[in-house]
């Protein structure tokens, strides 16, 4: 055991505290300028664990910012060479089609839909329409569609 | 009048003696110290808003792997730590999943504005669906 102060400072012991360590560092071995550096070093050690947790709890400033993330799925069911096309008019049993590209396919003499049956239908040279029927209410709808 | 040439000597000396007391006398100083102070209230600003992650045209199924990746900018006080952190490492769009991740998990603020990059990753192969949307809304985060 060597000398010992309020603090029971045991040197050698491997239990010495932290604050001890420190003062066995700062060449203390004056009892009351032990006391005094063991004292200060509490001090200091209490102000760091104090400071430590304030920084832990004190609130952090944030700012922020929005952003999107976007995706434009392609489902890959559109047949190559599939156009949309506007009806420009019916006249009996004429009907005339606006496609893009200023091409417009006349498609003559088509099956009234309530005396043909679905199904394709040649209507004119290299020209081939399906067509549905579609009955909505009171009205029938004649669905058609234009290859080329 | 006319006076003693002896008597305009002397107050002719006197005079010129009077008269150099304040040029040879040491000038008086004083002084006082003062301070100069102010509280910085220091401070991240996101300077350059990120832009849309966008993966573009994605074909179902038959897509390969996307990388993309949109850049913004942080400006900070100077020495000032800081971190960032999105609201989520991902999510889905149109059916389709995604990963996002930042090019750095924070830095130290220098007065001028820093570049970063949201990294984004999406999977190739996936079926995705048609019904779900297409954009989702993330948010960046900047904790100082």
């Amino acid at each position: 055991m060597g000398d010992s102060g309020i603090f029971d400072y045991v040197q050698g012991d491997a239990r010495v505290s932290d604050q001890q360590a420190i003062c066995d560092r700062m060449n203390e071995p004056a009892f009351l300028s032990r006391i005094a550096c063991e004292t200060k070093a509490v001090m200091g050690l209490g102000l760091a664990v104090v400071l430590g947790v304030w920084a832990l709890t004190s609130d952090a400033a944030q700012t922020g910012a929005a952003f999107r993330v976007t995706v434009n799925l392609q489902t890959g069911l559109e047949p190559p060479g599939t156009e949309f096309c506007t009806l420009i008019g019916a006249f009996a049993a004429s009907v005339t089609v606006s496609c893009p590209a200023d091409r417009v396919r006349f498609v003559t003499h088509p099956p009234l839909a309530d005396q043909l049956p679905s199904g394709e239908s040649n209507v004119e040279a290299g020209i081939v329409t399906s067509w549905r029927q579609i009955r909505v209410g009171d009205k029938d709808y004649l669905e058609m569609t234009v290859r080329w | 009048m006319k006076y003693p040439h002896k008597f305009l000597t002397s107050a002719a000396t006197a005079a010129m003696f009077v008269a150099a007391m304040p040029m040879a006398q040491a000038a008086g100083s004083t002084s006082a110290p003062f301070n100069v102070t102010v509280t910085l209230n220091s401070a991240c600003s996101i300077s350059t808003a990120p832009g849309d992650v966008a993966f573009g045209a994605y074909t179902a199924i038959t897509n390969g792997v996307v990388n993309v990746s949109s850049s913004y900018g942080v400006t900070c006080t100077n020495n000032l730590p800081f971190t960032m952190a999105l609201d989520a490492p991902g999510g889905s769009v149109a059916g389709l999943t995604y990963t996002v991740a930042l090019s750095a998990a924070g830095g130290t603020g220098s007065g001028i504005e820093q570049t970063y990059q949201i990294n984004g990753v999406m999977a190739g192969g996936q079926a995705g669906d048609v019904a779900a949307a297409a954009t989702q809304g993330r948010t960046l985060t900047i904790s100082y």
